[in-house]
C-alpha cells in the first residue's frame, strides 16, 4: 500500500510538470469566462430585440392590414345583401334568408370589432393577449345571444334569462375592460362566464378557472408586454393543462401521437412533474422568462465548455499515460523499481482520477465565479425534483456540482477506454485519437438513439447508458419543455433505468480496466 | 563465495526465434562480472529478464536469495541497474528523478541522495532538468539512481556509452570500489574486450544466445601473456631469423619477404630488439598482430567482437 501511495505521489509530480495539463487548464478557465460573457451578450441582444416589439398595438402596416380586412368584410356584406334582395317569399327562400341574415349579423359584428380594434389600437393578428381574446370572443357571444333570442317567448324560462343576462353582462364587462385595460378584471369576468356556462362540467370549469388564475399569476400584463415571455407563458399554461387532464383522465395527452394510456410509473412521473411545476409556481421560480432562459443557457455554455476541456484533459492524459512512458523510455525507471506492475497501473489510474476530479472542482469554482460575475451571484433558480410527489429543492450551485460529478462518470469510462488503448496499442496518437473520436461518436449515437425504435438490444450499447445527467436530474429540462409546449414522442427508444445504466457502466469500467491491467502485467517491455 | 545473482536454465524466444538458449550463470558478491558478446548475442535480453522487463519462457532468476518470480519486490529491492540508455523524466530535474526513485525504496534519506550525486560527480548540475543533460551526464545520474538504494546486485548495460575517457576511468574506479569494498555483485555488459579486461574479475562470453565460456581475469591474462604476435619489419628477415634462432627458435612463427613474425611477450620483445640492433640489423617497425586470446574469442563467437 505504501508503494502504491509512493507511485501515486510520483505520478502526480509527473502530471503536474506536464505543459499540456497547464495549457488545457488555462484554456478551460479563459473559456469559462468567455462563454459567460458571450452568453450574457447574446441574452441582452435578444432581450433588446424582443422588447422593441410592442406586443398588441399596431404600426402603420398593421392598420392598413386591418383596413383591408374591413374592406373585404364589407364586400362580403354587399354580396349577402344582393343575395337577400333576390330572395322571394317561398318557405325555402325564407330558410335561406334566415341563414343569410345570421351571416350578415356576424359580419357586422366582425366589422364592429375591427373598427373597435382600430380605435383602441389593438392588433388582432398578433399573438394572443387578453385584449385580442376579448375582441375575438365578442362576436361569438353576440351570435349566441341572437340564437337565444330566436327561442319563442313562451319557451323562455328563468335559466334562459340567467344565460342571456350573463352573456350581456360579459359583453358589458369586456367593453369596460377594453377601456380600463385591467387584466385582472378580464380574468374575473372570464371566470364568471365560465361559472355561468351550463355546457361545461364541474371539473372542466375548475380547470379553466385555475388556468386563468395561473395566467394572471405568471403574466400580470396579460400578454401585452414581452412577446417571447408571453408565448412562453401560453405554452406553459398549455402544458400544465395537458398534464392536469392527463392525470385526471389517466391518458397521456402530452404525447405527439395523441392521447395514449399510461402505465402506473408514467402516471407517477406525470404527477411528479405537476408537483414540481406547482412548487416552482408557488416559489415564483418557474424560470420561463427570457432572463431566466438566458441565465440557463449561460450556465449551460460555461459548464458545457469546461466539461469538454476536462474530457480532453482526461483523454490526453490517459491516452498517453503508458504509451508515452514507453516511447520516451522513462517506463524503465518504473520497471526496475521494486514494485509490482499492477501497483504501477493502479497508481496511474488513481492519479488520473485525482487530477481530473481536481480539474472538475476547479471548473466548478471558476464556472460559478464566471456565472456570478455575468449573471449575478444571487437569485439563481434552484433545481427542483419530486419523487412520489415529495418535492426536493437543491440550490443552484449544489445542482451544478452534482451535475458535474455525474458527468464525471462518463469521463471515467472514456478515460478508462483511452487508458486501455494506451496500454494495448502502446501508441499515444492512436489512443488519444481513437478515444476522442469515440467520445464524439458516442454523443452522436446518443442523440440518434432517442429517435430510434424501442429495440431491447439497444439498451446494451454503451452509449445508451452514458450521459446520465438527464436521467439523474430528469427535471433539468423542465424549462425547455414548458416554453416549447412539451410534447414528447412515443414508441421511441426508452433509455434503460438508472440502476441498469450504473451497473452497466461499472461492469464496462471494470472490464476495460482488467483488460489493460492484465496486458500491462504480462507483456514484455522491449 | 556468496552467490548474489543466480541464473538457471534461462530461455527466451521472440516468436519462433530463440534469443536466449538455456543460460546458467552465477555472479558472486564482491566481483565485477563482465558479460561479453557481439551485438545481438543476447546480453541485453538476459539483463532485461533479470531486471523484469521481459518474462522468461523458462528458467529461474534468484537475486540475493529471493526468487524473481515469487518474491518480486524483495528481489528487485536488492537490484539496481541501467538497461541500454538511462532514461529519466526529461521535464524534471535530475534530483527530482532521484527523489521519485528513492520514494519507491525503503528508508532512503535525502543525505543518501547527496552522497550518490557527489559520488558520480553531478553535484553542480543535479538541479537542472534532465533534458539539458548530455548522454554522459545521464549515464552518471543513471548510475547514481542504480546505486541509490545500496543494491546487492548492480547491473549495468553498456555503461561506458557516451562517457569520455576520464569518465570511463571514474566509472571503472567506482565499480571496483563497490565490488571490492562494499561487496556488491556487479554485472557489466559490453562488446568491448579491452574494456572488460580493465574492469572485470570474471568474464562470461555469450554468443547466439548461449553462454560459451566463463573465465577469470587471471585465466585471461595467463592466456594473453606470451600469446601476442609481433611483426618485426626488417629488410633482412632471414638474417634476423638466423640471429634469433638461438633462444627464440620456437617463437618464430613465420618469415616474409620484409618481415618476421614472433610470438613473444613484451619482455621477450625487448630482448629481441636488443639482439637485432646490437647486430646492426635495421628495424623499420614493430606491429602488434591480433592476440591469440582474441583469436580464441573470435573462434568461440564466430567473429563479431569489436577490438579496440
Amino acid at each position: 500500500m505504501n508503494k502504491i501511495f509512493a507511485l501515486y505521489k510520483n505520478e502526480l509530480i509527473k502530471i503536474s510538470r506536464k505543459i499540456s495539463v497547464l495549457i488545457i487548464l488555462i484554456i478551460m478557465i479563459v473559456g469559462v469566462f468567455a462563454m459567460g460573457g458571450l452568453f450574457k451578450f447574446i441574452g441582452s441582444m435578444s432581450n433588446q430585440m424582443y422588447s422593441t416589439i410592442d406586443n398588441g398595438s399596431m404600426d402603420e402596416w398593421n392598420k392598413q392590414d386591418m383596413q383591408s380586412q374591413i374592406a373585404s368584410s364589407e364586400g362580403s356584406l354587399q354580396e349577402i345583401q344582393t343575395q337577400l334582395d333576390s330572395l322571394s317569399d317561398t318557405p325555402e327562400d325564407q330558410a335561406q334568408r334566415q341563414a343569410l341574415e345570421e351571416q350578415k349579423s356576424s359580419l357586422n359584428d366582425q366589422i364592429d370589432i375591427y373598427n373597435l380594434a382600430l380605435k383602441d389600437n389593438i392588433y388582432l393578428n398578433s399573438s394572443q393577449t387578453y385584449l385580442t381574446m376579448i375582441l375575438n370572443a365578442i362576436p361569438g357571444i353576440k351570435s349566441d345571444i341572437r340564437l337565444l333570442e330566436q327561442i319563442p317567448e313562451n319557451q323562455r324560462d328563468t335559466a334562459w334569462q340567467t344565460t342571456v343576462d350573463s352573456k350581456n353582462q360579459q359583453i358589458t364587462d369586456y367593453m369596460n375592460i377594453l377601456d380600463s385595460r385591467k387584466f385582472d378584471a378580464y380574468v374575473a369576468a372570464a371566470n364568471r362566464a365560465i361559472e355561468a356556462d351550463p355546457t361545461l362540467s364541474a371539473s372542466d370549469k375548475k380547470m379553466q378557472i385555475e388556468n386563468n388564475q395561473l395566467w394572471l399569476q405568471l403574466d400580470p400584463s396579460g400578454g401585452t408586454e414581452n412577446l417571447q415571455d408571453s408565448n412562453a407563458v401560453f405554452n406553459t399554461l398549455q402544458v400544465v393543462e395537458n398534464i392536469k387532464r392527463s392525470i385526471s383522465d389517466n391518458l397521456d395527452y402530452t404525447n405527439v401521437q395523441g392521447a395514449r394510456p399510461m402505465s402506473p410509473d408514467e402516471l407517477d412521473a406525470m404527477k411528479n412533474k405537476l408537483s414540481v411545476i406547482e412548487y416552482k409556481i408557488a416559489h415564483n421560480s418557474l424560470g420561463i422568462d427570457t432572463a431566466s432562459a438566458s441565465r440557463d443557457s449561460g450556465a449551460g455554455a460555461i459548464f458545457g465548455f469546461g466539461t469538454f476541456m476536462i474530457v480532453m484533459l482526461a483523454l490526453i492524459l490517459a491516452g498517453g499515460s503508458i504509451s508515452q512512458e514507453m516511447s520516451t523510455g522513462s517506463i524503465k525507471s518504473l520497471i526496475i523499481a521494486p514494485v509490482k506492475r499492477w501497483k504501477i497501473y493502479t497508481a496511474k489510474m488513481a492519479s488520473l482520477v485525482t487530477v481530473n476530479l481536481a480539474a472538475l472542482l476547479l471548473l466548478f469554482g471558476f464556472g460559478m465565479l464566471s456565472f456570478g460575475l455575468f449573471f449575478g451571484f444571487t437569485g439563481n433558480i434552484p433545481y427542483v425534483s419530486a419523487s412520489h410527489q415529495v418535492v426536493t429543492a437543491i440550490p443552484f450551485s449544489l445542482y451544478q456540482l452534482a451535475s458535474l460529478l455525474v458527468k464525471f462518470l462518463d469521463i471515467l469510462v472514456y478515460m478508462s477506454f483511452a487508458f486501455m488503448l494506451s496500454v494495448l496499442t502502446r501508441n499515444t496518437a492512436a489512443a488519444v485519437g481513437v478515444s476522442i473520436a469515440g467520445y464524439f461518436g458516442g454523443n452522436i449515437v446518443q442523440s440518434v438513439l432517442a429517435i430510434l425504435p424501442n429495440y431491447e438490444w439497444l439498451k446494451f450499447l454503451p452509449f445508451a447508458n452514458m450521459n446520465l445527467q438527464s436521467r439523474f436530474f430528469p427535471f433539468s429540462s423542465l424549462m425547455q419543455s414548458l416554453t416549447t409546449g412539451g410534447y414528447s414522442p412515443s414508441g421511441a427508444f426508452v433509455f434503460p433505468t438508472l440502476l441498469f445504466s450504473l451497473l452497466y457502466l461499472a461492469v464496462l469500467f471494470f472490464c476495460m480496466g482488467y483488460t489493460s491491467m492484465d496486458s500491462f502485467n504480462r507483456r514484455d517491455i522491449k | 563465495m556468496e552467490t548474489a545473482l543466480q541464473i538457471t536454465h534461462l530461455s527466451k524466444s521472440f516468436g519462433s526465434k530463440k534469443i536466449i538458449d538455456d543460460i546458467s550463470l552465477d555472479v558472486y558478491s564482491g566481483e565485477v562480472f563482465g558479460f561479453l558478446g557481439p551485438n545481438g548475442a543476447g546480453k541485453t535480453t538476459t539483463i532485461k529478464m533479470v531486471m523484469g522487463f521481459l518474462t522468461p519462457d523458462a528458467g529461474s532468476i534468484v537475486i540475493n536469495g529471493f526468487d524473481r518470480e515469487k518474491n518480486c519486490e524483495s528481489a528487485m529491492g536488492c537490484l539496481g541497474g541501467i538497461v541500454e540508455n538511462p532514461e529519466m523524466y526529461k521535464d524534471l530535474s535530475g534530483r527530482v528523478n532521484l527523489e521519485m526513485y528513492a520514494r519507491l525504496h525503503k528508508d532512503i534519506r535525502s543525505k543518501r541522495i547527496d552522497e550518490v550525486v557527489e559520488l558520480v560527480g553531478m553535484q553542480d548540475r543535479i538541479n537542472e532538468k534532465v533534458k539539458k543533460y548530455s548522454l554522459g551526464m545521464k549515464q552518471r545520474v543513471g548510475l547514481a539512481q542504480a546505486i541509490l538504494h545500496r543494491p546487492k546486485v548492480l547491473i549495468l548495460d553498456e555503461p561506458t556509452n557516451g562517457l569520455d575517457p576520464a569518465g570511463i576511468r571514474e566509472l571503472r574506479d567506482i565499480l571496483k570500489k563497490l565490488a571490492h569494498e562494499e561487496n556488491v555483485a556487479v554485472l557489466v555488459s559490453s562488446h568491448l574486450l579491452a574494456e572488460m579486461q580493465m574492469m572485470c574479475d570474471r568474464v562470461g562470453i555469450i554468443h547466439h544466445g548461449k553462454l560459451v565460456d566463463v573465465r577469470t581475469l587471471e585465466e585471461l591474462t595467463r592466456l594473453s601473456s606470451g600469446s601476442v604476435t609481433y611483426r618485426v619489419q626488417t629488410p633482412v628477415p632471414d638474417k634476423a631469423a638466423e640471429l634469433l634462432a638461438e633462444g627464440f627458435e620456437k617463437s618464430i612463427v613465420g618469415t616474409q619477404k620484409d618481415s618476421l613474425d614472433l610470438e613473444v611477450d613484451s619482455e621477450q620483445l625487448q630482448k629481441v630488439i636488443r639482439i637485432l640492433s646490437s647486430n646492426n640489423i635495421s628495424i623499420l617497425g614493430v606491429n602488434k598482430l591480433e592476440s591469440s586470446l582474441e583469436d580464441a574469442f573470435m573462434k568461440l563467437t564466430g567473429g563479431g567482437l569489436t577490438i579496440e
